[in-house]
Parts: structure tokens; sequence; C-alpha cells
């Protein structure tokens, strides 16, 4: 049974335009418009199967992975204390978490929270924590009314740079799964500068920012012969906070580079105060990405999102990740 | 440090003061070398001087000029000079008043006793006070001039769950070359209550710092002010801090 129109419609809806064009021209359809909508229109009349279907819908999943943008929770792995010492480190992660599977019912609905486990070798443990609440909210008549949500929160415990990576939104339930994670013997420490001195926190964001743009630059300049000095690293957003009585926290923003700017340089050097958050874009490749890295109370943030036309590839974008934070471990996480 | 104008100025005019009550004394300037009190005279003149220009021009404008500057920075070894020529002069004083009655004149008859006696003698309390100086206030001084301790805010509403009422920070930085043992403990008063020990002790390596935020709550049954006090112990120095607290419903 082919699938319906509206279905195809809604999938090609959500696919940006130069792919559209891609996918006529890949389905040798001469048309040219500059309206996605006709573009579209175009293509429903060519007819799809169910194959073609389910290859759009991959597709999809790849764009989407690409325009997202890549953020994480990391923590440092510390020390794992589950008894068993005499077994490599990933089979001790492997069997506490099995320890506490996740189970679903035939419909697909949970009935043990817990881990599942996707992927696990000497390098890498990979997988998702499945969680359930039960909210009560407010709603406009005045009544309280429960909620249920289930939450699926994405982790890796990396054995080759120590990490701990959470993908979620939720600065919660990021927290709530290093707890657990704690309690079950997988120990983490904390990330970021909240243990040093405003001074020295101010320092290594400032090496941090130096190394990062020195690194572009040498990627850059591998490609790219004669051009001395590019712009390759911008940062727009700067995060501080002090320990003052009047002032809690400061952030500026600014429609250039700003790490250099004097409203910065002042509340960086004279007040007592330290950057926990920059925010910005970055030349990688040729690419532009914008960025975010810092950390709240003990856990870091880094995030990458790849600006500009879709290209199908969301490798590019794990890739910029890695390279940003080979810097960000070095003046964030090993220090 | 910044300069306390009106304390440097009472401090000037008591040492002018007591040069000039003592050179003006017949018994007194008739036994001690005159010169000397001259000399602390003539340099309190001089730092007058500076201070004067320094002062209009502090007042006067917001300007930095360079110039100033530098005479600012040379105010301060004047003023160092001075106070230690002053120093010496009222321990000549004594030392010459001391060798003017008779009994002790009888004992020490030579004349380069005397002169010891005069105006070598009185280096030594300068000798003394400089050591003492040194040894237990400037070493624990410099040692901690670098480490800040915080307690913010200071004055907090507190209310009777944790939820409403603004946390307390307490930090404490090490930006010194040393490991600084510490100990904190806070004094909360009656009805007050901390989410966590009240008590802290620990070490901090230079460049590292202590932060901790702590939640406080209160059942008292009246609405009132009360003082939280937060020490911070070290080695050989300690510091207090006060937070003003008013109780709400």
């Amino acid at each position: 049974m082919p699938p319906r129109n509206e279905e195809v419609r809604t999938a090609l809806e959500m696919v940006p335009i130069n792919i559209i064009r891609n996918i006529i021209d890949e389905r040798d359809i001469s048309f040219t418009s500059r309206k996605s909508s006709e573009l579209i229109e175009r293509l429903l009349q060519d007819g799809w199967t169910d194959e073609q279907f389910e290859e759009l819908k991959h597709r999809l999943a790849k764009i989407e992975l690409e325009r997202q943008p890549y953020s994480r929770y990391v923590s440092e792995l510390n020390h794992i204390s589950s008894g068993l010492d005499d077994i490599p480190e990933h089979e001790r992660v492997e069997q506490v978490l099995l320890n506490e599977e996740s189970d679903f019912d035939d419909d697909n609905k949970l009935v043990e929270p817990g881990f599942e486990i996707s992927e696990a070798n000497g390098d890498v443990v990979k997988g998702i924590h499945w969680t359930e609440s039960i909210n009560y909210s407010l709603t406009p008549r005045n009544e309280i009314k429960k909620q249920q949500t289930l939450y699926e929160t994405g982790f890796e415990i990396n054995f080759e740079n120590d990490a701990v990576f959470v993908d979620c939104t939720r600065t919660a339930k990021a927290s709530g799964l290093l707890s657990k994670f704690d309690s079950l013997g997988i120990e983490t420490t904390s990330v970021g500068h909240s243990e040093f001195s405003n001074l020295r926190a101010n320092d290594l964001v400032q090496e941090f920012v130096d190394d990062l743009n020195e690194r572009l630059v040498e990627k850059h300049s591998q490609r790219t012969v004669g051009v001395d000095d590019p712009l390759v690293l911008e940062i727009d957003l700067v995060n501080l906070l002090l320990d003052e009585a009047n002032l809690k926290d400061v952030k500026i923003g600014g429609r250039t580079d700003i790490m250099e700017n004097d409203e910065v340089r002042r509340f960086r050097d004279e007040h007592d105060s330290r950057i926990v958050r920059l925010e910005g874009e970055f030349l990688l490749d040729g690419k532009w990405y914008s960025f975010k890295s810092g950390y709240t109370d003990s856990m870091g943030q880094v995030s990458v999102e790849k600006k500009g036309k879709v290209e199908e590839r969301p490798d590019l974008v794990q890739e910029a990740f890695d390279f940003l934070f080979e810097s960000y471990e070095d003046y964030f996480v090993d220090i | 440090m910044a300069r306390d104008l009106q304390f440097e100025v009472q401090y000037l005019l008591s040492l002018t003061l007591v040069v000039f009550g003592l050179l003006s004394a017949d018994a007194i300037s008739r036994s001690i070398n005159n010169w000397i009190g001259l000399s602390v005279v003539l340099l309190l003149a001089v730092y007058f001087s500076l201070f004067n220009i320094l002062y209009s021009f502090e007042q006067s404008t917001s300007i930095e000029i360079d110039f100033i500057r530098k005479m600012n920075q040379y105010a301060r070894p004047v003023l160092l000079v001075l106070s230690a020529i002053f120093a010496y002069f009222v321990a000549h004083t004594i030392a010459a008043v001391v060798l003017d009655i008779h009994l002790i004149a009888g004992i020490f008859t030579s004349s380069k006793q005397q002169i010891i006696i005069k105006y070598v003698v009185p280096f030594a309390p300068i000798g003394v006070i400089t050591m003492v100086i040194n040894l237990f206030l400037v070493g624990p001084i410099k040692k901690y001039e670098d480490i800040t301790t915080k307690v913010i805010p200071n004055s907090i509403r507190v209310f009777q769950s944790q939820s409403g009422t603004q946390p307390l920070t307490i930090k404490i930085e090490n930006d010194g070359e040393e490991t600084i043992p510490w100990e904190l403990s806070i004094e909360t008063p009656e009805d007050v209550s901390l989410n966590a020990d009240a008590t802290r002790d620990g070490e901090l390596e230079p460049h590292r710092a202590f932060r901790e935020t702590f939640e406080l709550s209160h059942s008292a049954e009246t609405r009132r002010s009360d003082v939280l006090k937060v020490n911070i112990d070290f080695e050989d120095a300690s510091r207090q801090e006060e937070v003003e607290l008013r109780l709400e419903f």
C-alpha cells in the first residue's frame, strides 16, 4: 500500500529546499521553482512507493540530526567501585547498568524504569536511561492535573578520555542521572572552575579561547594558503558569575567578537567575577558552527550547532563537537 | 590599601604637637640635640607640602595625572622615614632627659658613654619595633593578603521555608603561593537553622577556592532582626563577618 499523499507532504515540508531540489534531480525531473510548495507539489505528482517513503524518513532523520544542536552535559569519570575488580572497566559498568535494565511491555509502555545499553566495548559504553515522572500542573481552570512523562536520557561513558556525557536538554535530568550513576558506584567528579579562584578561572577560560583559536587557525591554514590570521573564532556571549553583594551575574552579548571588549574586560578584571559560559561561532573546514561551552554548578555543558545549509551530513556536527571538546577537555575537565 | 586622609592629618598633627611640645619645654630642650627635633619638623614640612598638593589635586579633579601618581608613590616612603625619625627623636629625648638626672649622670661620666646613650641607644627601640612588626604583622599580612573571604549578601530576609529565602554564599579564595588550612564556623542566632553543617574545614591549594551556599530558615514566633556571624579561622589570623537577618513570615 503506497503512503498517503498527506504523509509524504508533511515529511517533505520538513526537508530544506536545497535537499528537495536534490531529490528532484535524483528523480530526473526537470522542474524548477523558487517556491518549495511548488517543488513539493511536483514531487507528489511523481508518486511515492512505501520503500521510497521509508528512505525519505531516513533522510529526514539525518537532516534533523544535522540541524539540531549537538548538546551534551559533561562530567569526569573518576572511579568505578562495583566490587568486581578483576574484569575490565567497561564490563563492570555494563554489569552494573544491566542490573537495572529497563523493561517495556507489549504496548511499548515502560514497566520498569532503568538502563538500555546500545553499545559497549573497551572504549565506550553507550545507552539510554529511561525514566518516567509524574507531575501535577495547574490547568487554566485552576484544577490540578496529573501528567505522566517518559524521559529518554542518552548517555555515553567514554573510557578513552574518562568522560561521562549526558545527552539531554534539562539540567535537572542530567544531574539526576549522574547521581544515579554515583549511587551505582560509577563515580564522577565535577567539571569546571567552581573550585578555582576567580583569577585562575578566568585565566583558564582565556587559555581555552587562545588554544581553540590556535588550533582553528592551524586547521584553516592547512586548507587555504596565504591568509594570515584569519577570523576563525568569534565569542559573542560571555556569562559571568559575580561574588559581590550587589551583582550576582552578568551576561554580555555582542554583535562581534567581544572577548577583548572593554566592558567584558572590566567585568572580568575589576569585579570579583569568573566567566562560566561562552557562546560564539567558529570556522572549521570551511563551515561555520555556533557553539556554547561552560559549566553549571558541577557539570560541564558543551554544545555545537551547524550553521548554513543542510548537507545531509550529521557526522560533521559530531566532528566539530569532538574538535571543540579537545580544547574544552584540557581547560575545563583535566586541569 | 586606600589612604585614610583624615587619619593621616590627625597623625601628622599629633606628631607636630609632640615635637614642638618637647622642643619648647625648657627643661627638655636644654639636654637634647635640637637638630634631631628640627629635622623631624623639616620632614614634617616637606610632607605637609606634598600632602597639600596631592590633596588639592585629588579634590579638584578626577583626571589621573602621571606626575601626581608618582608623587603619591613618593609620599609613602617619606611618611615612613618621618615616623622613624620621630620615634628616634622621642627615644633620644627620653635618653637625654634620663641622662640629665644627676644620679645617673654620675655613673656615665665619660663623654663617649654619654654619646652612646644619647645617640646610639635610641636606635634600639626602633629596631625592636621594626622586628616585632615584621615578625607578627607583616608576615601574616603578606601571607593572607592574597586570601579573599566573602560572605554574600550582607543582609537576608529569612522566611520560615528555605525556598523563599535568599541563600547565603561563603567564599574563601587563595591566590597566594602557599597552601592555607582554614576553618569555617557559622553562628546562627536562636530559631534560625541552616540546611548543612555549620562548621567546615579544609585546605586551600594555591589558586583554589572554596564556595558554598547555605540555605536558611527560621522557626521564630515573632518578626525580628538578628545577626548571623561567620568566623573564618586560619592558622594565625582570623576573619569575622556579620550578616544581618530579618526574620519574616
